[in-house]
């Protein structure tokens, strides 16, 4: 019998599933999480070492100090522990309340090696080193690479999840933010090391990136990526990516989280029917909000509604999973 | 001889060191200190721009390059102050209530920098009337905002309402521009203009301040 879970691995093959996966009705995969503090939610430090400032006015906390200062104290500025037996404890704890049989699991590793770069170095710096200080960006890039195996694998052989999830924005609304160039340069070669460690294991890997991702898919799907998240429909060509790549890869996402926060419930039906139009023949798709937010009631409502209609959602699979905090930033 | 398409040449390429040995050298030589920001600076600047617009150039190359637009400004800034060269106006920028985003907003004020106006950053997440007051004590011909969420760009629309409230509508221009935004954002909240990226934000500016620039310059 057909059940959410293989339903969604159908999906991921880029096979014809019965209905269009989403997670958040049909609770097609849960998403559990490491011990490490990536953000704090009152100000203070996380366990890198940045400082995290409260803004109300802001809705949450954000980075406002940037430990790593000089390209020399890259090297050897201290690291959190990775060997701590507590690293999967919380995603022990919540695989016990999972039905594994239903739900597939993912692991969801922290913030990206880019971020983590940018968290630890400040955005300009990092930036500003790419072309003066190459050799430092790539040491504290693979430093944090070293430090995000060790969170796959433990997730992997601890809680023995059935994917990895990745995080990175690389993307701005209308490029790469350090350009395709850098991006093949610094953070490809660590990526790949940590697509490898999913793959030695056979687990799936999803990417997220926020923003225009389009010239790098190429490089994510030899590189073994299997879902690529939230492919932002503002920022990229949706029917050229998926006929291009459409038997490669599976997306998860694209639908506007703009429309979702500034629309009616009508254009929120009309936005969820054309995502599902474009990208869900022959499997491949993965129906969500291209970011969690917090959207109006009445929005989230009709694009739930319309994911079960368009998606064509059994009845008996139709259960309400809350958004899980899948973005580390979000 | 000076070079004044090698000073730009060596900004559009970041090469902040060559850019200061360049424009000190063009000084001794005794170049028109006008000239030198125009034809060096300000030309390189807007190569730079149209890089970026095009996708040949990504955030980290307009760092570098507006580091290197920085060092020979030191240089010839107390020469402009000393021989009263007018900046092409003062702008007063930052981003819109609510909002941390500034990684565009820095660029935007790196290009208008580099095109010759006068930018106070007023930084991130500034309640409309901070951005009115800020005008008016550095009495700014532009005000420029910044959004990146669709729930703070609204705030925006306070910003026009509070240049109102203060009497300054028409004499001090509202720019607005951020990933979600539109030029129907922009008429529909009666802001004066808005600039999809970095280098059509100068033109927008320049644009703007049109009327009021020949009045500074007389
Ligand atoms: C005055 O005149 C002008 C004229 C032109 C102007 C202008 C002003 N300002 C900009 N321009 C224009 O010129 C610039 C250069 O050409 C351009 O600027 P841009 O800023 O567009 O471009 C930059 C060069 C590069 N682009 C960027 O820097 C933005 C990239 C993305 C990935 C992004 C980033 C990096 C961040 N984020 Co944020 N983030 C996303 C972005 C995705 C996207 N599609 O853009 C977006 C904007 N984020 C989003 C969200 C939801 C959030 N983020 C948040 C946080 C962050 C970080 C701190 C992690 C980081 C910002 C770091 C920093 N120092 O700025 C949170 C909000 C914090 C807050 N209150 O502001 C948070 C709410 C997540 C959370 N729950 O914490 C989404 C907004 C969705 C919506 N409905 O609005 C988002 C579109 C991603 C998505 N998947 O949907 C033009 O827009």
């Amino acid at each position: 019998m057909m059940n959410p879970k293989k339903n969604l691995i159908k999906a991921i093959r880029c096979e014809e599933p019965e209905w269009v996966p989403c997670p958040t009705v049909d609770g097609s995969w849960r998403v559990v999480f490491h011990s490490l503090v990536e953000r704090t939610s009152e100000a203070g430090f996380d366990d890198w070492g940045v400082h995290w400032k409260l803004s109300d006015r802001a809705g949450g906390t954000y980075p406002d100090k940037h430990p790593i200062i000089k390209p020399e104290m890259v090297k050897n500025f201290p690291f959190p522990d990775v060997e701590t037996p507590n690293l999967t404890k919380p995603a022990l704890e919540m695989v016990s309340e999972i039905d594994r049989d239903k739900s597939l699991l993912l692991g969801d590793n922290g913030w990206g090696i880019f971020e983590r770069s940018w968290l630890l170095a400040g955005m300009d710096n990092l930036l500003i080193w790419m072309s003066d200080e190459p050799q430092a960006v790539s040491t504290l890039m693979h430093r944090i690479a070293r430090v995000k195996l060790r969170i796959t694998e433990r997730l992997i052989d601890e809680v023995g999840v059935d994917g990895i999830r990745y995080g990175d924005d690389w993307g701005g609304e209308k490029a790469l933010m350090m350009g395709p160039h850098f991006w093949r340069k610094f953070i490809k070669p660590q990526q790949r090391l940590l697509y490898d460690a999913c793959k030695k294991k056979g687990v799936f890997i999803l990417q997220h990136s926020d923003g225009h991702t389009e010239e790098i898919i190429p490089d994510l799907i030899e590189m073994g990526l299997n879902i690529l998240n939230p492919l932002q429909p503002e920022c990229n060509n949706i029917e050229k990516i998926k006929s291009e790549f459409g038997k490669d890869l599976a997306f998860h996402g694209a639908v506007s989280s703009r429309t979702l926060d500034k629309s009616t419930p009508e254009k929120i039906t009309q936005e969820v029917k054309l995502r599902i139009s474009q990208l869900a023949q022959g499997g491949g798709y993965i129906l969500a909000p291209a970011h969690s937010f917090p959207y109006p009631a009445s929005n989230l409502q009709a694009f739930r509604a319309a994911a079960i209609e368009y998606g064509k959602i059994p009845k008996e699979w139709r259960g309400k999973f809350e958004v899980q905090k899948t973005d580390v930033e979000v | 001889m000076a070079d004044l398409k090698e000073i730009a040449d060596n900004l559009i390429k970041g090469n902040a060191p060559r850019v200061k040995e360049l424009v000190k050298k063009a000084l001794d030589e005794r170049v028109e200190v006008e000239k030198i920001l125009n034809e060096g600076l300000i030309a390189g600047m807007d190569v730079v721009g149209k890089k970026f617009q095009a996708n040949e150039f990504y955030v980290p190359e307009m760092l570098i390059a507006a580091r290197a637009m920085k060092t020979g400004m030191e240089i010839i800034r107390p020469i402009l102050i000393q021989e009263d060269i007018k900046s092409q106006g003062i702008v007063v920028l930052g981003t819109a209530k609510g909002d941390l985003h500034d990684i565009g907003k820095n660029l935007v004020g790196m290009m208008l920098e580099g095109a010759g106006f006068e930018v106070i950053d007023i930084g991130i997440d500034v309640a409309p009337e901070v951005f009115v007051q800020a005008a008016k004590e550095k009495k700014a011909h532009l005000i420029g905002v910044s959004a990146l969420l669709t729930t703070t760009m609204v705030s925006m629309k306070d910003v026009v309402k509070a240049l109102k409230e203060a009497g300054l509508d028409g004499k001090v221009k509202v720019m607005i521009g951020g990933a979600p935004l539109t030029q129907n954002y922009a008429d529909e909240i009666e802001a004066d203009g808005y600039a999809p990226d970095a280098a059509s934000a100068v033109d927008k500016a320049k644009e703007l301040l049109k009327a009021v620039r020949d009045e500074i310059r007389g």
